[in-house]
This record gives C-alpha cells, structure tokens and sequence, in this order.
C-alpha cells in the first residue's frame, strides 16, 4: 500500500471513529443518565460496562480493516470476580481487551494513561480504574478486597507497560497478588498482530489481523506457599511465552 | 552471614523471581528507577527475602524502613539488621 493510500486511509479512519464516538456518547447517555438518577446501579459499575461496550464498537467497527480471530472463549470460568491479563504492545491494546465478554472490568494501570490521556481519562475515573503509582500497595489491596466483594473483574497488563519489540517484558506483581490474596481464579490472554495494525510508536493504522486468545484459567488454590503468588506469576508468563511462540 | 553471601542471596531472589539482570544488581541500583519496581512488587520482593533469610517481618517494627528502602543498598541494609535481631532473640 502506498504510503498516499495509507495517509487518506488513516485521515477517514480517525474522522470515522470521531463520528462513531460522537454517536455513542450520545446514545449511550441517555441510558446511563437515567440509571444514575434512578440508582439502578452504582455509577462506577455503569462506567465499567460504557467503557467496555464503547471498546467492543471500536473494534467491530474497525473490521473492513481489521480481521480478528477470539479463540479459547469457552476458558472462560464463569464465576465472577476474574483477574484477567493480557501481554502489551500498542496505545490500542486497551481496546481489544473489551472483545473478552466480561463487561464489569476495572482495569489497573500505572499512572501514565490517567495523566496523558485527555477526554478518556474522565472515563477511566468515572469507571474507578485505579492507578497503582497514586495508591500504593495497602490502599491498592484494601480497594480491591471491597470490589472483589461486588464481583467487580480486574484487568490488568502485567508488563506494566508497552514493548517496543514484541518481546514479553518482565511481569509485574499486582495481578497475581491479587488474585492469590482474593483466591479469584486468573486468565491470561495472549493477544497478537494489534502491534501490525498500530505500531507502538504512532498511532498510524495498517490493515492487519488481530488473534486473543484466551489462555487456560490458572487457580491459586493449586498454588502453595509464601511464594504462590510469584510462582503464579512465573507459570503465567511461561503460558504466555508458549502461546506467542505459537501465534506468531 | 557475611555481606558478600548477603548480596548473593539477594541477587539470587532478584534474578530468580524478578527477571532482574545480574548486571543490573549493584548496591547504588534504585528499587523504582532502575529495577522498575513498583509498591506491590516491593511487597512480593519482602516476601520472597523472608523465604531467602528466614526471617518474619513484623508489620509494626518494619514498616516504616520497608517504605524507607529506596536502593539495594538500603535493602542490604535492612536484611542485615533483620539478621542481627534474630541472631539477638
């Protein structure tokens, strides 16, 4: 494709996302209004579920771009709360993560995105996404016992932050404390080509395919020790590893 | 235990359970900047030292140099101190 193409490609790509966003705000408004002042749910959970549905519009609408491949659905536990974690490439990643059907997920991030992203990071406070720099560790884990108690998921990207390479940086600790502090079954989900269709260092679209795939739930109840938590996180990284030795 | 074995220890702990370069593990290396560390990952490294060392934290008496501890120096520091309180119980 030439580089023409592509630039024109890229100018209606981003006007027609501009569109579809305008829309859904607007739409999805009036829904959420009305559940604030009738109190149909807390106003956190109702930001969670707008911020995932507005992920889901995102990508489907990509599609004469974008073709995606969701495997390994059927892993899903179906209990709720979940941690679910996922390997990190692009700017855009965040929006793949709503193809994964569980709507009621806080997603845990390390500040940046909160201090740069204008216009999405009311979104992300409104949702109660937590910031693991401003919380520290105590604050971090007494909130998330409270929303583990409200079924609320977690979402998390264990590196921490994007790889330049497409290798897997090294896996932070909260995901996997949390989930071995909780006792909440954790599912890794190994997504690949969204480093094709954005490049980690502009936001340049390129037609591409897109495969999640979602990895076997690890449980720590079948991890023992002081050390359960670091050793989760060990057998998750080696699933990963497996996985995008696969896909790739 | 000495300070060399004290090092090895903690390198050990760092490489095997952190994905922390060898080359990396120098007593000046800071614990956020250099090692990327953040507060949880502070809290599973204070786990995994107390396997190492066997010794127990005590919340009340060890928090406060635990929030303290900026390098490995300071960790060193602490293990070294923590080492001496049990050899003194």
């Amino acid at each position: 494709m030439s580089n023409s193409v592509l630039i024109c490609l890229n100018i209606f790509y981003y006007l027609y996302i501009l569109v579809i966003t305008i829309v859904f705000e607007i739409l999805s408004h009036l829904v959420i209004i009305p559940c604030i002042i009738l109190r149909i749910r807390k106003i956190d959970d109702i930001y969670r579920i707008h911020n995932w549905a507005y992920g889901q519009l995102i990508v489907r609408a990509s599609r004469p771009l974008l073709k995606m491949k969701v495997e390994g659905i059927e892993r899903l536990p179906d209990t709720r709360p979940l941690v679910v974690v996922f390997n990190h490439n692009t700017y855009v990643d965040i929006f793949f993560t709503a193809l994964i059907p569980v709507p009621n997920m806080l997603i845990v991030v390390k500040g940046w995105p909160f201090r740069v992203l204008l216009g999405i990071n009311f979104f992300m406070r409104m949702a109660g996404y937590m910031d693991i720099e401003e919380l520290g560790a105590e604050e971090f884990i007494k909130r998330s016992k409270e929303l583990v108690k409200r079924k609320v998921s977690f979402q998390f990207f264990p590196e921490g932050h994007r790889s330049h390479d497409g290798s897997l940086g090294r896996f932070k600790s909260g995901a996997f404390l949390l989930a071995a502090e909780n006792n909440i079954p954790l599912v890794p989900v190994c997504m690949t080509g969204i480093e094709k269709f954005q490049t980690s260092t502009f936001p340049f679209i390129h037609p591409s395919t897109v495969t999640l795939r979602v990895l076997s739930p690890v449980f720590p109840e079948n991890f023992k020790g002081e050390l359960r938590s670091l050793e989760m996180r060990k057998h998750v990284k080696n699933m990963f590893m497996e996985a995008m030795n696969e896909l790739r | 235990m000495t300070d060399n074995e004290i090092r090895d220890k903690v390198k050990n702990v760092l490489v095997e359970w952190f994905e922390v370069g060898p080359e990396q593990i120098i007593p000046g290396a800071e614990l956020r900047k250099d090692l990327d560390f953040d507060s949880l990952d502070t809290v599973d490294f204070v786990v995994a030292l107390e396997k190492e060392f066997k010794f127990k934290i005590i919340r009340s008496e060890d928090e406060s140099a635990i929030r303290a501890m900026r390098t490995l120096s300071d960790v060193f520091a602490f293990i070294k101190e923590k080492l001496k309180q049990k050899a003194d119980s």
